[in-house]
């Protein structure tokens, strides 16, 4: 404890002394309890396609590296093992320590090749691949006729029975090393329906083999779904725009099964003829609005993943929207064969990015977060944030103040200034302006 | 020569981070004293009206309290007031 030495000397050089010892105690702060930053940093991947072979495609090593070297835990492909890049992302992928998060079939896929490619990934990805995902957007029309639906649980039910059935997958799935998704919806059309397509495919049946270990007679589409993907684009608005309804559509026809948004995120197409589809926004509101979907989707106990690793080439003014969803753009898009080392350029999005993730990047399978002396004192209503910490007890706040920063309609920024928000932890309180941009604010014990 | 003399008290034992402590020191020496003295001084004009004055003088000996506090955590403590015999001081927990 502290104390107060007290002399008095008179000026013969007489003295004396007293000593009294007091105590200062910090008044007990909030216990706020962490998150394990691994979590996020693994809630957050990217599309990308192994499946493309040829224009910029044709540099898989490189895509992944440029995946890898932003921190991003996994991306999303389309697994094509009889397709030449297929084996080199694999290498690649494994080399750097990346996930993948993966479709392997359409509706036209036969059960021969969705066996077959099952027991490709089995052979040669166990070891990186995560999820699976049922058919992407099998939704393309507005009317799903029901020999539609029949046909995507169909295949829906051989990728899990090869799975499920498989010596290598089997353990892996039982132990949640490897999870079965839904297909994804168009979101769209999802909307259009307003939900239905979602119903028609969790409760339509198909028969079990008799020999399937897990089900036998009618099984629904729900039941072969360990967690459901998404489609959920911002139109160019808010991170959690039009989010909120997609959930609700799932969360109707899987009760509280996961969900996973596996295509999210902003296209930088403002070429002026573009075509119409999603409202574009201009690279530096896209690279705000990114680094808002790592923490916003998280906390509310969503996946993302980003669409996509790499703008396709697109010569001329940006006018395809979907060509222009990248992190990564080409400096010359009549060249889609030149180098990627010179040609990609990273959008000004993912240098903060990967500062973000390294971050939040940390070793071990598990950890659990101490609670920290933390306490609110007040907050703009508009701040959200995420309290993380790593297993060396660092913990940190990101925090951004949410909303619309991009009018779509008249195309200009929607200024929306720094509000704030006050801390007290261990070493006294602090203000701190909080703006869109997602900011990390230390948590000092 | 005779050694000084103190007291000092604090207001409370256990403080509150940001509280302000509050230290009184009372403090007397034997050998310092202090003297007040009147001096009355009567006149007389040149029509013969007296005039009074009076003065008080204040004399003290040299031989003060030199007070200095220490604190082990580094605290400021700043001196309030001193009045010759008691000084208070203050500062923040």
């Amino acid at each position: 404890m502290p104390e107060v030495k007290i002399t008095g000397q008179d000026s013969t050089g007489n003295q004396v002394e007293q000593i009294i010892v007091y105590s200062v105690t910090t008044p007990s702060l909030e216990q706020m309890l962490p998150v394990w930053s691994r979590d996020v940093y693994n809630n957050y991947g990217i599309c990308q396609h192994t499946n493309f072979q040829t224009t910029v495609y044709q540099f898989q090593n490189e895509l992944i590296d440029a995946i890898a070297d932003t921190g991003i835990s996994h991306f999303r492909s389309m697994y094509a093992h009889n397709l030449a890049k297929n084996t080199e992302a694999i290498n690649r992928a494994r080399a750097r320590g990346v996930k993948w998060h993966a479709t392997v079939m359409t509706i036209n896929s036969t059960e021969d090749e969705i066996r077959t490619r099952i027991n490709h990934l089995a052979n040669n990805a166990a070891d990186l691949v995560i999820r699976l995902e049922g058919i992407n957007e099998p939704n393309e029309t507005n009317v799903w006729a029901d020999s539609s639906v029949t046909a995507v649980v169909q295949r829906q039910y051989w990728m899990s029975y090869y799975v499920r059935t498989n010596s290598i997958l089997r353990p892996l799935w039982l132990t949640g090393k490897l999870t079965i998704g839904t297909p994804s919806m168009h979101d769209i059309r999802l909307d259009n329906s307003d939900g239905e397509h979602w119903l028609q495919y969790a409760n339509k049946t198909v028969q079990a083999k008799a020999n399937d270990p897990d089900f036998s007679g009618a099984v629904s589409g729900k039941a072969l779904s360990d967690f459901v993907n998404a489609h959920g684009y911002q139109g160019g608005g808010a991170v959690d725009r039009n989010r909120q309804r997609r959930v609700d559509y799932a969360r109707a026809a899987f009760g509280n099964m996961p969900i996973i948004f596996s295509e999210t995120g902003y296209t930088n197409a403002m070429g002026p003829n573009r075509t119409a589809a999603h409202n574009p926004v201009p690279e530096s509101i896209s690279s705000v609005y990114d680094r808002q979907i790592v923490f916003d989707f998280f906390n509310a106990k969503l996946g993302a993943i980003r669409y996509e690793a790499l703008d396709d080439p697109d010569p001329g003014e940006d006018n395809v929207v979907e060509s222009n969803f990248g992190m990564l753009y080409e400096v010359d898009e009549n060249n889609p064969a030149a180098p990627p080392a010179t040609a990609w350029k990273e959008k000004p999005g993912v240098a903060p990015l990967r500062t973000i993730l390294n971050w939040l990047k940390d070793s071990g399978d598990s950890y659990t977060p101490q609670p920290v002396g933390l306490k609110i004192v007040s907050k703009h209503a508009d701040i959200r944030y995420t309290l993380v910490q790593r297993r060396d007890g660092a913990t940190r706040m990101y925090a951004f103040r949410y909303g619309t920063i991009w009018d779509t309609k008249t195309e200009q920024p929607i200024i929306l200034a720094p509000v704030n928000i006050t801390l007290e932890d261990a070493q006294g309180t602090r203000t701190i302006a909080v703006g869109p941009e997602v900011k990390a604010i230390d948590i000092r014990r | 020569m005779a050694n000084p003399n103190i007291n000092a008290v604090l207001d409370k034992a256990n403080y509150k981070v940001g509280e302000t402590m509050v230290l009184t020191v009372d403090y007397s020496d034997a050998d310092h004293w202090v003297r007040t003295d009147t001096v009355t001084v009567t006149g007389t004009d040149q029509d013969g009206n007296p005039a009074v004055v009076t003065v008080n003088t204040m004399v003290s000996s040299s031989d003060q309290v030199l007070l200095t506090l220490v604190d082990s955590s580094g605290r400021v403590w700043t001196k309030q007031s001193d009045n010759g015999s008691r000084a208070i001081y203050t500062a923040t927990a």
